[in-house]
């Protein structure tokens, strides 16, 4: 029986179709997993997120505030006299300092005079 | 082998050939045979080295809650962005009976984990037939890891949303609450409770929760001086109707509804109504300032008190002399306003009451709505006792947005809890804008000349009015038992803010001199509220150089001899 060239390209050619169809299956099960996960850990965030966003309102509540700035600090809520009847609605300008944008992950450039 | 066996034995001929073919054959499926071989190993290598990947631990995800919602109920913030209603998941704890063990060593061990359980009860719940019974819903991670430690294989938990308030009873009345399954039951969640349950972002409320607290701790110290007992309260945007605050003392913690007894659960502000007294001349002297553009010098005989049938209206503070609109205005003298609510007419001014709005339900975000009490058939002397609040009684709430459409200019606004409110002096007009500018200096010399002097802040011009109501009580009016209001507008010249605060009942003591009146009880509490909102809004106080108190204007009808030392009674 004589081997045909053509036959021993093909089955090699089979071969390298199956082994790279392997590969790629292997990594999108991979990236499935690892997808999987993030959904699971955003999940897990996004409820934490309320959880702790919940929390901090809690501990901001006024009342609370009010006990703990009573009971700690020398502080007393604003009185009348204590507020002027003319403030202008904003501070003069400030001069803005001249700043060269420098995009992220990009070494800056020396800025040309 | 093969091949070596051919080499060694030499055949000829068809025969070996016949061999040569055979031998072909078995190269051929020896090598199939060394590749399938070859494949398995490939994938055992691929199934044990390289999808061994480091595993993170993550136990089975607890399944959700039969019949639970599946999208979060919308969240609920304040006019800025402050948190007052949000839901997190929470995980349930159930029982599976026929997969306990030891059912009593289980309940003994729940117990302890939860303290407010009943032992008798958790035993039924590990008994009973059937694969399902709830023993504790919606309980902390630190719980749930204990119940785990038991490691009772029929213990389980299923999963949903629970609702947290963390502004705790701040505003419990306006919020309201839900039940367990997360349905509206009361308040804002009930009234929209099928736009929460759809699952939005959020819904932004016209409430402010620094307002809100201030307002709430005035009328809860105001309560506790005068040892009364309720309080009401509320702040309106004069311009918009947004609700900036709403308090109804006393009141509830929405996370903890269960505990809160009946008395608490009522919403007093929009569900409880009240002859809210002098707070009503406000309105009959706007009828009659809008029905005759003389009626600033009109006078009025306040000497003698007035018979109708068995009635009779007489004066806290007699003055025993003809008052002009300004002072029978300013002393709140009954006799005085029951006249001028003769001279608007009873037909004219009962029309006038209704396009306030303050004869039927009023339209507010909430389904605890109290229609008001309004005499009927409406007689002549019902015109006269309403002329100064009597005989008709409004909920708190909707009176505030009455004083608020006179003073904002002359046009309706309905109170609103969502933010925005409706856009200024869009609503109908009510009275003629010279009229509101007369109504807001007679507001203001109120509180410089007259009844409403304790609610004074310097700096801030308040402008208001005293109401103290006796109550009715058993088909007659106690003396003894007060409401004493008081509604306090300001910037009184381009009002702002309207506050109500009123207090049911209130004791007076010896710093009041005994008084219970409005003028002793509310009105300081609402210059109280005017200061902090000041402080808490960043109001500059007003540049008296620059602008004419608004009381000017009215002196000029005060007669001379009038007494101008504080009237604090009425």
């Amino acid at each position: 029986m004589k081997i045909r060239v053509r036959s021993l390209v093909l089955l090699g050619a089979a071969c390298m179709c199956g082994g790279l169809l392997m590969h790629i299956s292997q990594r999108v099960q991979e990236s499935q997993e690892s997808l999987k996960r993030l959904h699971a850990q955003m999940d897990a965030e996004r409820e934490s997120i309320i959880m702790l966003q919940a929390e901090w309102e809690a501990l901001n509540a006024p009342s609370r505030l009010e006990v703990l700035a009573k009971k700690y600090l020398d502080l007393k809520p604003a009185e009348t006299r204590m507020l002027r009847a003319q403030i202008p609605d904003s501070a003069p300008p400030v001069e803005i300092m001249q700043v060269q944008p420098v995009a992220i992950g990009v070494e800056p450039k020396a800025v040309q005079p | 082998m093969t091949l070596a066996v051919a080499q060694v034995i030499s055949l000829t001929g068809d025969r070996s050939s016949a061999l040569y073919i055979a031998r072909g054959r078995l190269v051929l499926i020896g090598a199939l045979f060394a590749l399938a071989f070859f494949l398995l190993a490939v994938r055992a290598v691929d199934v044990t080295v390289m999808q061994a990947l480091p595993q993170t631990e993550t136990a089975a995800p607890v399944p959700a809650v039969q019949g639970a919602p599946l999208v979060r109920r919308a969240a609920i913030l304040d006019r800025n962005g402050v948190l007052l209603a949000t839901s997190v998941k929470a995980a349930s704890l159930y029982a599976d009976p026929t997969l306990i063990a030891d059912p009593k060593g289980a309940a003994h061990k729940i117990v302890q984990i939860f303290p407010d359980l009943r032992i008798q009860d958790i035993m039924r719940s590990l008994t009973a037939p059937g694969r399902f019974h709830w023993i504790k819903r919606h309980i902390t991670p630190a719980q749930q890891a204990a119940v785990l430690r038991i490691g009772e294989p029929g213990l389980a938990f299923a999963e949903d949303y629970r609702r947290i308030y963390p502004q705790g009873a701040l505003a419990g009345h306006l919020l309201g609450y839900t039940n367990v399954d997360g349905r509206g039951l009361a308040g804002f969640e009930r009234a929209f409770d099928d736009t929460l349950a759809q699952g939005q972002d959020s819904v932004r409320l016209s409430l402010d929760t620094r307002l809100q607290h201030a307002l709430r701790r005035e009328i809860e110290n105001t309560m506790r001086q005068f040892n009364a007992k309720a309080g009401i309260g509320t702040i309106l945007d004069a311009n918009t109707g947004e609700v900036l605050a709403g308090v109804s003392l006393p009141d509830y913690d929405p996370n903890h509804v269960a505990r809160a007894d009946k008395d608490a659960v009522f919403n007093r502000l929009s569900l409880g109504v009240y002859e809210l007294g002098s707070i009503f001349k406000i309105f009959s002297t706007a009828a009659l300032l809008d029905k005759m553009s003389d009626a600033l010098s009109m006078e009025f005989d306040a000497r003698q008190p007035i018979q109708h049938g068995r009635f009779s209206i007489k004066d806290y503070h007699p003055q025993n002399r003809a008052l002009s609109v300004p002072e029978v205005f300013m002393y709140s003298s009954n006799i005085g306003s029951a006249l001028m609510g003769q001279a608007v007419g009873t037909k004219r001014l009962r029309t006038f009451y209704e396009r306030l709005g303050l004869l039927t339900p009023m339209t507010f975000e909430s389904r605890e709505i109290a229609r008001p009490l309004v005499p009927s058939p409406w007689r002549d002397i019902d015109t006269l006792t309403a002329a100064y609040g009597h005989g008709l009684a409004t909920t708190p709430l909707q009176t505030a947005a009455a004083v608020a459409s006179i003073v904002n200019g002359g046009t309706l606004v309905r109170p609103t809890l969502l933010a925005g409110g409706s856009a200024y002096g869009q609503g109908e007009r009510i009275v003629s804008a010279q009229t509101a500018a007369h109504m807001r200096s007679l507001l203001r010399l109120v509180v410089t000349d007259g009844t409403g002097a304790k609610a004074d802040v310097p700096g801030y011009w308040i402008g208001g009015k005293t109401g103290t109501a006796e109550k009715a009580q058993g088909g007659a009016y106690n003396h003894d038992r007060l409401l004493s209001s008081f509604i306090g507008i300001f910037p009184a010249h381009a009002p702002r803010y309207v506050v109500l605060i009123a207090i049911d009942e209130p004791r007076g003591n010896a710093q009041s001199h005994f008084y219970a009146t409005g003028g002793w009880v509310a009105a300081p509490a609402v210059g109280r509220v005017v200061a902090a909102m000041g402080a808490i809004l960043g109001l500059p106080p007003q540049n008296s150089d620059a602008l004419k108190d608004p009381a000017q204007s009215m002196r000029a009808y005060i007669s001379a001899n009038a007494a101008t030392q504080g009237v604090h009674d009425e």
